[in-house]
């Protein structure tokens, strides 16, 4: 039996095209549920490696689009996020280890965009972390587009919250949890996006006065 | 069923984040660098011109066409992963 292709990139991908694409779909889709379902597939198709693309994408929209379109995209996402339904890419669960040959076999957990950057760049869920710079500019780019939309924020703060509460489900550290929590508390009490992104890496990476930094990559046991 | 509801009009079934999400049942794979051709995922690559909605394209109820619209600005052809 064929295992099956994994998805590969073009050499040069058409970013700025793709998020013209997301804008105008979440724009002409007559229904919050196509529009949810068109997300669901663009992440399908990507699949799990090359979610990051979808991450980029939104990134984009983030970044260069006007309100306009910053609006469509947050609206969207509010459908997803109340209706369980916010495209996520999955990590290896915290702990879990991924027999060679066999890849179905680790324990893993979708996660959403906001928390699958933050566990990328914090814990050791895949061969390579992500750099700082990069986890700067994306989580300041996604925070701020969900920002565009209060309602979408107010929903993926209470999301946010419930994978906090949730150590059992494996799939953050308690390091990580904690810079979700700095981040919730900050975003909620209506930080800047730069404040909020600052929040968060001040929980992970200590601040002046020491805190959580040391404990990064670290497996402190559940709490 | 057990939910939160934290703005009129939404709730947040709790039983979303734990498995029930897109992508449930596929298999391991976190994020690798070198699966994707070694891209620098965040790094600057728009012309910087500002992105409006464009009201032209397929069909309003068309969500495949939509998606395969996207997907084939980024993915190799025949690439999807489904």
């Amino acid at each position: 039996m064929n295992a099956p292709r994994a998805p590969v990139l073009r050499q040069q991908p058409d970013w700025e095209a793709a998020a013209q694409t997301l804008i105008n779909g979440c724009t002409a889709l007559s229904t919050d549920d196509q529009r949810v379902r068109f997300m669901d597939r663009v992440c399908l198709a990507l699949g799990d490696q090359l979610y990051p693309a979808f991450l980029k994408v939104l990134c984009l929209v983030s970044e260069h689009g006007d309100a306009e379109a910053r609006r469509a995209v947050a609206r969207t996402m509010v459908h997803a996020l109340s209706t369980g339904r916010m495209p996520s890419g999955r990590l290896q669960a915290w702990g879990g280890h991924a027999s060679e040959g066999r890849p179905g076999s680790a324990q893993t957990r979708s996660l959403g965009p906001i928390e699958y950057l933050c566990a990328w760049h914090a814990q050791q869920s895949g061969p390579s972390l992500l750099p700082a710079a990069a986890f700067d500019t994306a989580s300041k780019a996604v925070i701020s587009l969900v920002s565009t939309d209060p309602q979408a924020r107010a929903l993926y703060c209470a999301k946010l919250r419930q994978d906090i509460d949730d150590p059992l489900g494996g799939s953050l550290t308690r390091t990580t949890r904690a810079g979700l929590s700095a981040l919730v508390a900050s975003w909620e009490a209506g930080a800047s996006t730069d404040e909020v992104v600052q929040s968060l890496l001040d929980a992970l990476h200590g601040t002046p006065w020491g805190a959580l930094g040391e404990a990064r990559g670290r497996w402190n046991g559940f709490g | 069923m057990n939910a939160l509801t934290p703005l009129s009009g939404h709730s947040l079934p709790t039983s979303a984040w734990s498995g029930t999400a897109l992508g449930a049942g596929r298999p391991v794979s976190p994020p690798d660098a070198s699966a994707a051709g070694g891209v620098d995922w965040f790094s600057a690559s728009a012309s910087g011109r500002t992105l409006s909605v464009q009201r032209d394209g397929h069909a309003p109820g068309d969500v495949d066409a939509w998606a395969k619209a996207l997907v084939d600005h980024l993915l190799e052809p025949g690439n999807e992963a489904r």
